[in-house]
């Protein structure tokens, strides 16, 4: 997918400039507070992160409130409405599809299926990615070699390549295509917090807390996890927009979720025929899959422009 | 040579007077140079000294007029025999860098180009300028039909050639008619640092400024550098300034010396005289912040920090960590003044008002 | 004994290196297919139709399932080196033929998409750069922000709908009219209708490019755009460009000259990973145009549950992706002056 891979590109170039200048004595709990402490006002005043966020929470309400809020139930069969035109006050307001299914309530329904598959893939890669990356930063040796040659391996395929032929042997299905998604997207979590890992674990409060008498794994959690969990968090956050867009291709082709749930993939690839004289079926769930995917990427970057100038500042 | 007073110069090759640059940022404005005034005659080696942050650097680029997107000059002016620098356009302003003052930094690891060979470096400073080595280029007298245009390229290359070896040679880089065909990077700091001198001087400008030249490099080939410098001030007599934190070898090497804290000269005179005499208490302290070898005092520090140069508050700037305050310094800046043969801005220091010798308050801070 | 530069010295490092990487994939992709939970056979016979037992045993011979997995690789990886990619079931073709014919036209679709979005990409990044914090800036980068969010396949739809069957400009899918072809050559349409000195060829050639080449290629451009812009801001804020404008060497000069050359070495690495996603993506476009490329052929394979095809055409594109990156990393290397010396 032509999604960016700038993203991460840019994030290791944070590393790197970050690793440079940070105060190397500072205790996590006082570098915590000042983090925590002010981030939700710097957010707020950024402008992209605050439009972003404001578009992400809105797409999470209507989410979780389709089943209560949506005008009609999704998957309802409306012959006599066929292709009705978008019409405010009569009936639908963003029109109706080839089978007279109201498309706002399958756009609200399908934005749960597709938020859903998001968040769990995102979820399940940075753990598994975070996890293994701290594990062959911090120790290096067979572990990091082997691990090193096994990503190598996984980057060699392209994440939609993989992705479908993954699908294609498992069959459609939710925990399918999260699992799928995961297989591939745990790599950039790992080897990004493994470079995290690597440039914090010679500072000196990892030093200091070693010479306290701290297990590696305290160090690990305690420590440098707190330090790391800014940009982990961008890359999450930018990557779900990533998944989201694979879910809605995949649907589109007919491999996602199973049918019968709303998609905006499907709901895409269904009103295909309609184009010309229906576009409306095609082009509203396409939009409101792309103002997510803007809206998640705005709120990323802001993140990224509030968390990581702002720990250079020290 | 002797002092100049300011205001009364005009035979001065580069005449500075109340500069005022201002970096905009997010806080506010940093005022980098606050009313800063300097003139350097020909020939001259000027010094100027000051903490990091003190604004030399800024003055630096505001003469050239090459600050960073956001800086800017707000006030003053800087003449160059006479012209006032910042009220040229761009195109002349362009023509006057590396022509008429070139400049060199301090990290020639960064500031040589990696990508191009070492001659090109020194060529390209020729030609933006459009100078031939010796003038070819025309046809020769008495030839009944002109050379053909390509003899005449040609020739003018072999000459460049010929002129970047042997400025090359100058400098004091070894086989230069090799060695002009290399990268950066081949060669070792010293050895860069020449180049980036032999790339200044190849328009064989009136002044030189040199940012920090030696402070990346070792102390040994510090002294080759700064001994070139000096053959390069007498023989093709250019004038040089030269931007240091290091006092010591500001008083070693330099005619004058000029002292900068907060975007302000506040003290300058003679070399030799201003390190026996310092009149500015910044000077003093400086002067007595200098471990001295075989001495066994314990290291004086001037008490407090640097002032924070968004603020514009009145007064002097030193006044808060300066021992011979009075109330006049916290209220007005002090103004320039010519004091013992010296330019000086303080209230408190005048000639035979405080005769606090150096060098033997043991304990004290200043 | 011969002596090399370093350059070519890294080049048959790299080509080396390659080699173990390029026979994993090919592995990988054999355990991909193989490993994953789930029965290709089942999901074939599924939907309905009746499983009698014959024909489940016979689909499984047929599929060389019912070896041991051992010897399933084995004879994979033997028909591999033979070249052989396995036989497709459904249209009873060796699948080599298959990707043979169906891979130039990917190739030209992904070309002329890379060069869009380089002739895009570039000159506004490097355009941003210059122009830091106007107007201009602002916005390209905000528009750039757009087109990596904007997802191909519903911008290609919609640019179907308005440049094709609302304004007419550009035809609706397919590559060239039948008929229209030029002689068959490399495959590349543009390729053969030049080479042939066929014009009404190659303008319509054109024309069907355009709509998918510039739909796969915005996102690559808007990125492209955005690394150069941010690559160009570094080098212009460099001790070197200050220098050269210490020296007095003009604005032009110095952004060719100084700047760009250096700053133009992220731009191919990234070109590199981009050509990556643009073999991701190009499944997407392709269908969505009608477009008759490998990717086309991936995804009715999947429907069809055609997985000797499936399997072929991943370990191909995985392959494919490698060997870009190598040429990426070789050109990399050149490029960096450090290494281009004996």
């Amino acid at each position: 997918m032509t999604q960016a891979s700038l993203q991460t590109d840019e994030l290791y170039q944070g590393v790197l400039t970050r690793s440079a200048d940070m105060p190397e004595t500072e205790s996590r709990a006082s570098r915590t507070r000042r983090v925590g402490m002010g981030l939700w006002s710097r957010l707020m005043s950024h402008r992209g992160g605050r439009l972003g966020l404001i578009i992400v929470l809105a797409y999470v309400a209507m989410a979780a409130t389709a089943p209560l809020l949506a005008p009609y139930p999704p998957g309802a069969v409306n012959l006599a409405r066929r292709l009705a035109p978008p019409a405010i006050g009569m009936g639908n307001l963003l029109g109706a599809d080839q089978l007279g299914r109201d498309i706002l309530s399958r756009i609200m329904h399908g934005a749960r299926v597709s938020m859903l598959v998001g968040l769990a893939s995102v979820l399940i890669s940075a753990a598994s990615g975070v996890g293994l990356g701290m594990v062959a930063g911090y120790y290096g040796g067979a572990l990091d070699r082997a691990l090193a040659r096994f990503t190598e391996l996984l980057l060699a395929f392209p994440y939609l390549i993989f992705v479908i032929g993954a699908m294609s042997v498992m069959g459609p299905g939710f925990w399918n295509l999260v699992w799928a998604l995961s297989f591939k997207g745990w790599v950039e979590f790992y080897r990004l917090s493994r470079a995290l890992v690597m440039s914090e674990k010679n500072r000196e409060y990892v030093e200091a807390a070693r010479v306290l008498g701290r297990s590696d794994g305290a160090i690990c959690v305690l420590e440098i996890l707190p330090n790391i969990v800014s940009s982990i968090l961008v890359l999450g956050t930018l990557r779900m927009g990533n998944m989201i867009v694979m879910e809605s291709s995949l649907s589109f082709l007919g491999l996602g979720i199973p049918p019968r749930m709303p998609a905006w993939g499907s709901m895409i690839n269904d009103g295909r025929r309609y184009m010309l004289t229906s576009p409306w079926v095609a082009t509203l769930p396409g939009l409101a899959l792309a103002l997510l995917v803007l809206g998640i990427n705005l709120l990323g970057e802001g993140l990224r422009d509030v968390l990581d100038p702002k720990m250079m500042e020290g | 040579m002797s002092v100049m007073a300011c205001g009364t110069i005009s035979d001065a090759l580069l005449d500075v007077r109340d500069l005022h640059t201002v970096y905009p940022c997010a806080r506010g404005q940093v005022r980098a140079v606050r009313g800063a005034s300097l003139a350097v005659a020909p020939r001259e080696v000027l010094g100027i000294v000051g903490e990091s942050g003190c604004g030399k650097s800024a003055l630096m680029l505001s003469i050239m007029r090459l600050l960073p997107r956001p800086g800017r000059t707000v006030g003053g002016t800087v003449r160059l025999r006479g012209i006032d620098l910042l009220g040229l356009s761009r195109g002349e302003m362009r023509q006057v860098r590396g022509r008429e003052i070139a400049m060199v930094f301090q990290d020639p690891m960064t500031t040589l180009n990696p990508a191009h060979r070492v001659g090109d470096q020194i060529t390209e400073s020729l030609r933006v300028h459009r100078m031939m080595p010796s003038g070819a280029g025309e046809s020769q007298p008495g030839r009944a039909c002109p050379r053909s245009r390509l003899w005449q390229a040609r020739r003018a290359r072999e000459e460049e050639r010929d002129y970047v070896i042997e400025l090359m040679r100058r400098v004091g880089i070894p086989s230069p008619d090799h060695r002009h065909l290399e990268y950066p990077h081949q060669f070792s700091g010293g050895m860069q640092q020449r180049i980036m001198i032999a790339i200044a001087l190849a328009c064989k400008p009136r002044l030189l400024l040199a940012d920090e030249p030696t402070t990346a490099l070792d102390v040994t080939v510090q002294a080759q550098v700064l001994e070139l410098m000096e053959d390069i001030n007498r023989e093709m007599s250019t004038a040089i300034v030269i931007v240091t934190h290091d006092l010591a070898l500001a008083g070693d090497f330099c005619d004058n010396v000029a002292v900068m804290y907060a975007g302000q000269i506040v003290e300058r005179g003679p070399a030799d005289a201003l390190m026996q005499d310092p009149l500015h208490p910044y000077t003093r302290g400086l002067l007595l912040s200098m471990p001295r070898l075989g001495s066994r005092q314990p290291l004086r520090a001037i008490q407090g920090e640097v002032p924070d140069l968004t603020s514009q508050g009145s007064g002097c700037a030193f006044a808060p960590r300066c021992r011979q305050r009075t109330e006049r310094c916290e209220i007005e800046d002090p103004p320039v003044r010519v004091v013992a043969g010296r330019m000086l801005r303080c209230h408190a220091m005048q000639p035979g008002t405080d005769d606090t010798p150096l060098y033997d308050v043991p304990g004290e801070v200043l | 004994m011969i002596r090399l530069s370093r350059l070519q010295v890294r080049i048959i490092e790299r080509t080396a290196a390659t080699i173990p990487l390029a026979l994993a994939v090919a592995v990988a992709a054999f355990v991909l297919m193989r490993a994953i939970p789930g029965d290709p056979v089942d999901i074939m016979m599924g939907e309905g139709a009746s499983s009698s037992g014959e024909e489940v045993v016979a689909l499984r011979t047929q599929l060389g399932l019912d070896e041991p997995i051992h010897r399933q690789l084995s004879s994979y990886l033997k028909a591999l080196f033979r070249g052989d990619l396995g036989y497709s079931i459904i249209r009873s073709r060796p699948v080599a033929e298959m990707i043979r014919e169906a891979a130039p036209a990917t190739i030209e679709l992904a070309v002329y998409a890379m060069l869009f979005a380089l002739a895009l990409g570039i000159p506004v990044g490097v355009a941003a750069a210059l122009k830091h914090n106007t107007v201009f800036d602002r916005v390209s980068m905000a528009m750039s922000f757009i087109g990596v969010s904007l997802p191909a396949f519903w911008l290609g739809i919609v640019a179907i709908l308005v440049f094709a069957m609302t304004l007419g400009w550009a035809p609706t899918s397919g590559r060239i009219p039948y008929g229209l072809e030029p002689r068959h050559i490399t495959g590349l349409l543009t390729l053969d209708a030049l080479l042939t000195g066929n014009m009404p060829a190659l303008g319509s050639a054109l024309r069907h490019l355009c709509l998918p080449a510039i739909t796969l290629g915005l996102g690559v451009a808007a990125v492209v755009a955005r690394v150069t812009r941010s690559s160009m801001l570094d080098v212009l804020g460099s001790d070197y460009v200050l220098f050269a404008r210490a020296k007095g060497v003009p604005e032009s000069a110095v952004t060719i000259r100084h700047a760009l050359r250096n700053a133009m070495i992220p731009t191919v690495t990234l070109v590199g990973l981009q050509f990556g996603s643009l073999l991701g993506g190009n499944m997407i476009v392709e269908t969505v145009f009608g477009w008759p490329g490998l990717g086309r052929v991936v995804v009715d394979a999947v429907f069809a549950r055609d997985y000797p095809v499936v399997q072929a055409s991943v370990m191909v594109y995985a392959l494919t992706f490698v060997l870009i990156n190598l040429v990426t990393d070789v050109i990399y290397t050149a490029l960096d002056p450090k290494m281009a010396l004996q």
